[in-house]
């Protein structure tokens, strides 16, 4: 029974929320109490939402569906349109009853044949159509009086000034409710929802005033909540909020501002545009964007349903986690040196921009031994050219002969080749190859680390060197595309110190080498039942070191829940998610590194490594202004963000590993960071395998007890 | 300036034979090693003297790590401990990155005192009696086992011990022209590791972790690497398909030639020691093509590299002083000098270069450098060409890095002081010179012998 009571207010308070793109409760109940300003009205609103809802049920549509409102809110809109248009009568709530079955219907046929045929969303496509037929069959129906204009039960205590009165109205209008109180009300709700989504509204109400003004238009009527909704739809819902998807936003309710006008020339004088012209904006766009060739990460559109600080968070930690899912390496063992980075100045220009050349070095920083007149002389030559991540072979040419040192060959460019898919679309292509020491063949699968060739001289190459580019097709000398590197070690010659490159591009002369399995293994041994105890300031707790079923390792706290999801792979720690309390250590240890890289001096790195981290700002990290959080949402529509940017450093002595980290608030702009205020430096140690203890400010508060 | 007297020679022909490569003469010498005048460490430290340089130690490692690394993803150097144990030279490897390899439980503790994680140290030999083997194994040394009766000490052990226990076995192979030294763990082609590695199996209690095999020393025929490698990559590549072990280290050993002169050969050094790139490349190019068709890029195991003399010899020199000189009956001339095979026992088997630690002229005489001890073998070179050496004059002999301050005597005279020259130039004393009473310490006189 409770089950079916919670089942019946999760729907009729979701079916309002959706209206505005919501699944949160509290926002339903604040837009049905403005619908109740005006009881009757409100009243007619949840009879339709709940009829619809309930015939969806009865014809057996998905009931998680049902529940997340999505069969309830054109309902609501259809219902509080009738209820609007025409008085209340049993005459009224029959055809109202009919009217929701059929708005149930049509939200089953067009949301299939938009999602199939556009991949578009529907929205309130059947809400608008249902009305509409509605509204034109009543027009036979005498017994149907029009509504006599009704007094609000409550109104505003005083009146808002020009232009927020009419913004309050038009919020108000979505739901046929044309007091300010209403707008209130839901503005107030939208507000504790999220806050961009209001921005977004009042940035589509500006636009369509603006539009308004410029073209000295006449009175729109209350239409203007179709730019309004066209905006937060376009600038929030289904795309990633940032500064590109403002401007999009904006461009989306000027859109519908023009059609809203085109509509009312259209449409007979008793019939409504209603929401058209917010659906057909919103619509035209988004199959757009969904059909557009090349795709830029300024405009991205969602893959789900969220508030947009879901979709931004969201968004962020996809990001993380497409890149670990192709790891990129250099393709040889050892240090080599990057001879030519992107835009190099020789050949890597134009289509062929993003590339490297690698040249094998000793210690001191030689390509060379000897004279350097023959290309044995040279340190790279022959040496194994490795695929640098996992794929499968797609094209190799072999029989090339290598130049003496000094000429080149511009008949066949790349010379001996391999060119390796990784995905569709994604080939990676090694160029000047020895003769004859092709490893491969096309179709043979390769993994990454895998030796592919041996380096030579053959094609445009004067001095044996390895030429790396990433291209779409399988064609030698395709236009190459932006690529970042995963895992790497850079620097670590006399002058330079050594620095851990978590994912990024190289430099020209920066020395660089693939992060490599530590012989000892692991920081944290990935296996489960490992358990540590531990002081975190002035209480005890544990933790233990899990595996869940789908495979993913985490450690786990008690008796306080934090759960830290995390990859040991290539020698490098990372941290993929934290859930749960904050107030754990291992909360803390989280929040304070994002990747480790495993060094310790078995593997020849002696000395210390540095390495940079930027992470989103988080409330735990900076401790101190959570409020400031929310507002950073709203920045990140200007493309402002704020971020930690941490420089950390790590001293491997045997069996221990100690790091530093020196935190600084910074202020992501669209040109540049700007560094704000020093955080608290934190250092912790590690010694056989697990963590020793972590400090702040010189203060030990965490340590582990035996 | 006045030119060094020399003084007139008489030389012997010999008719009938004539020497292919001329009759020689060059004025060489070395006055200084990094910038210290030689005549000025003896003032300070007296004669003979050892001394290290850690910027050749340093360029030497860099050298190797730079031509394997090149050519295969993960390989580790472990430092020789029986090559050298002075805690000065083990501790700059150690610095640099070396593991350590020991060969008896003297050398593993010695490697304990010196910090090394015992995670990192190999050890190999035949001699692992009981209690040395139960230290290792408790400790998680990498310990290569030699025989049989090592491994059933060691299964017994691995039942009293809580955490798992993993060794690595010793194998020897037919290399072709020779066998590698086949006293030494089990053999592959007569299936005898085969053999083992189902025993051991079958026991259940013991996890085998790596695969060793050091062929020699003074290899200078890399080929026998290859081969090596190639069977030690074929029997990895047989335990992970047949039993699914996959193995995480393969330790080739050392065995590098250094660039001194093996009594017997005519070649110069030059012509003869290969370079690292050399070994590398013998090792590393059939080891990996060896292993790809069954091990992931990832999975890889790890190469060992134990060598020793070539990484030290270099880094060593000697530095004695003519205490008489003689004229033989053959009419050769003869130096008498403080440091003999108690101090060179590698003298036995290479000839090193002697040069003169000032300019005496050229070296237009031959002569035949005897030690300060009673036996006739004392002979640190039999022919050499040099100038004329007068009593007091000093003479520089290297390298003399390897072996020499592991297997010298205390016999007739007293250990000398050992230096190091640091890398950026400071002189410190690693070994003091000893004393008769150093030499007695440990002695006793039982009570029947009493006044």
């Amino acid at each position: 029974m409770a089950e079916r009571l919670s089942y019946l207010s999760d729907t009729l308070l979701r079916s309002y929320s959706q209206i505005l793109f919501s699944e949160s409760r509290s926002v339903g109940a604040a837009i049905l109490a403005s619908s109740l300003v005006i009881p009757a009205h409100g009243f007619c609103g949840i009879f339709g939402g709940l009829s619809s809802a309930a015939f969806a049920l009865v014809i057996g549509m998905d009931r998680i569906a049902i529940r997340k409102g999505l069969f309830g809110f054109n309902g609501v809109l259809t219902g509080l349109a009738l209820g609007h248009f025409f008085s209340l009568t049993p005459q009224l709530l029959a055809v109202l009853l009919v009217g929701s079955i059929l708005v149930t219907l049509l939200t089953i046929l067009i949301n299939h044949v938009f999602m199939v045929h556009l991949a578009a969303p529907a929205m309130s496509m059947p809400f608008n159509v249902a009305t509409w037929l509605i509204l034109l069959a009543s027009m036979d129906f005498g017994i149907l009086n029009a509504a006599l204009p009704r007094e609000a039960l409550i109104a505003l205590p005083w009146e808002p000034p020009y232009p927020a009165d009419l913004f309050l109205k038009n919020i108000g209008a979505i739901l046929f409710q044309f007091s300010p109180l209403s707008g209130f009300i839901i503005t107030l709700g939208l507000l504790a929802h999220s806050r961009i989504a209001l921005v977004l509204m009042i940035a589509g109400f500006l636009a369509a005033l603006g539009v308004q003004e410029f073209l000295f238009a006449s009175e729109p009527q209350w239409l203007t909540f179709n730019p309004m909704l066209a905006a937060l739809a376009i600038g929030g819902v289904f795309l990633i909020p940032g500064p590109a998807s403002l401007l999009l936003a904006l461009v989306a309710a000027v859109l519908a501002a023009i059609l809203v006008h085109a509509n009312l020339e259209a449409f007979p004088q008793n019939l409504s545009p209603l929401a058209l012209p917010f659906n057909a904006a919103v619509i035209l766009i988004v199959v757009a964007l969904r059909l557009r060739t090349y795709s830029s990460r300024a405009v991205q559109l969602t893959t789900g349903f969220g508030s947009p600080e879901t979709n931004l968070k969201n968004a962020q930690a996809q990001r993380k986690s497409r890149r670990r899912e192709m790891r990129i390496g250099v393709p040889f063992f050892g240090k080599w040196k990057v001879t030519q980075a992107i835009d190099g100045q020789y050949t890597h220009q134009g289509y062929w921009r993003f590339a490297y050349d690698f040249q094998a070095v000793d210690s001191s920083g030689q390509l060379w031994k000897g004279p350097g007149e023959t290309c044995q002389d040279f340190l790279a030559y022959g040496r194994p050219v490795l695929a640098p991540a996992d794929g499968r072979v797609a094209l190799t040419l072999d029989g090339v002969p290598d130049n003496p040192v000094g000429s080149i060959n511009t008949d066949q460019n790349w010379g001996n080749y391999c060119i390796i898919e990784h995905s569709p679309g994604f080939h990676s292509c090694m160029a000047h190859l020895k003769p004859g020491s092709l490893m491969v063949s096309p179709g043979q699968p390769v993994r990454k680390g895998q030796p592919v060739g041996l380096c030579g001289n053959s094609g445009r190459s004067p001095y044996p060197h390895i030429h790396l580019q990433f291209q779409s097709s399988a064609i030698p000398g395709a236009p190459s595309i932006p690529f970042e590197f995963q895992n790497l070690m850079v620097g670590g010659a006399s002058t330079e110190p050594l620095t851990f490159l978590s994912h990024g591009i190289l430099r020209e002369n920066e020395i660089v080498e693939n992060t490599t399995l530590s012989f000892d293994g692991s920081l944290f041994p990935c296996i489960a039942g490992v358990r540590w105890a531990y002081e975190f300031k002035t209480s005890r707790e544990t933790w233990e070191s899990m595996v869940d079923p789908i495979g993913n390792t985490y450690i786990e706290s008690f008796p306080l829940r934090t759960r830290l999801y995390f990859h040991d792979v290539e020698g490098v720690f990372e941290i993929t998610r934290i859930e749960g309390s904050r107030e754990t250590g291992l909360f803390l240890f989280g929040a304070s590194i994002s990747e480790l890289p495993n060094i310790s001096p078995d593997r020849g790195h002696v000395g210390t490594v540095h390495w940079l981290a930027s992470n989103s700002a988080d409330g735990a990290v900076i401790q101190a202004w959570p409020p400031w959080i929310e507002m950073s949402h709203l920045l990140s529509l200007l493309g402002i963000a704020f971020q930690v940017a941490t420089k950390y450093q790590m001293t491997p002595t045997p069996g221990r590993r100690h790091i530093s980290a020196d935190p600084r608030l910074c202020l992501k702009l669209p040109f540049g960071k700007l560094p704000l205020k020093a955080l608290p430096k934190k250092e912790m140690l590690f010694a056989d395998g697990a963590v020793e203890w972590l400090s702040i400010e010189g203060t030990t508060v965490l340590r582990r007890v035996k | 300036m006045k030119r060094p007297y020399e003084s007139p020679t008489i030389s012997r022909h010999q008719g009938g034979i004539t020497n292919k490569f001329g009759v020689g003469v060059s004025n060489r010498f070395q006055s200084e090693i990094e910038g210290f005048p030689i005549s000025k460490l003896l003032q300070e430290y007296g004669t003979p003297l050892f001394v290290y340089s850690e910027k050749t130690l340093k360029k030497t490692y860099r050298e190797m790590l730079d031509a394997f690394s090149l050519r295969y993803p993960k390989t580790r150097h472990a430092w020789s401990y029986k090559t050298n144990y002075l805690k000065a030279v083990c501790r700059s490897f150690h610095r640099l990155g070396s593991w350590a390899e020991v060969v008896s439980g003297m050398e593993y503790e010695m490697a304990r005192a010196n910090g090394v994680d015992p995670r990192f140290i190999v050890f190999n030999g035949p001699y692992k009696p009981y209690p040395v083997l139960k230290r290792a194994l408790e400790d998680g040394a990498i310990v290569n086992l030699d025989s049989l009766d090592e491994y059933f000490e060691a299964e017994e052990i691995a039942s009293q011990l809580r955490h798992p226990v993993k060794i690595g076995l010793r194998l020897n192979m037919s290399l072709g022209t020779h066998m590698s030294w086949d006293r030494y763990g089990f053999n592959i082609e007569s299936g005898e590791a085969l053999a083992a590695v189902k025993r051991i199996l079958a026991g259940r209690k013991i996890r085998i972790e790596g695969i060793h095999a050091h062929i020699g020393t003074f290899v200078y025929d890399v080929q026998n690497y290859s081969t090596a490698i190639t069977k030690l990559a074929e029997f990895a590549t047989a335990l992970k398909r047949d039993f699914g072990i996959s193995l995480k280290y393969i330790d080739i050993g050392g065995g590098f030639a250094s660039r001194n002169r093996l009594r017997g050969t005519y070649l110069s050094t030059a012509d003869m020691i290969p370079s690292f790139d050399t070994y590398a490349e013998a090792i590393c190019k059939p080891l990996l093509d060896g292993l790809t068709s069954v091990f992931h890029p990832e999975e890889l195991p790890t190469l060992i590299l134990e060598s020793g003399r070539r990484m030290v010899d270099e880094a060593g020199m000697l530095i004695s002083t003519v205490s008489s000189t003689k004229r033989m009956n053959s009419g050769t001339r003869g130096l008498v000098i403080d440091a003999g095979v108690n101090l060179l026992f590698t003298s036995f088997w290479y000839d090193h270069d002697v040069l003169p630690t000032s300019d005496h002229g050229y070296s237009n005489e031959d002569h035949v450098i005897f030690g300060p001890l009673c036996m006739q073998i004392d002979v640190i070179r039999p022919t050499v060409h040099l100038p004329h050496l007068e009593k007091g004059d000093s003479v520089i002999i290297k390298p003399a890095g390897a072996y020499n301050n592991t297997q010298w005597m205390q016999f007739i005279n007293l250990r000398p002081n050992v230096v190091m020259i640091s890398e950026n130039g400071k002189v410190g004393l690693i070994r003091r010179a000893e004393d008769v009473a150093y030499l007695q310490e440990r002695e006793t006189i039982p009570e029947w012998l009493n006044g």
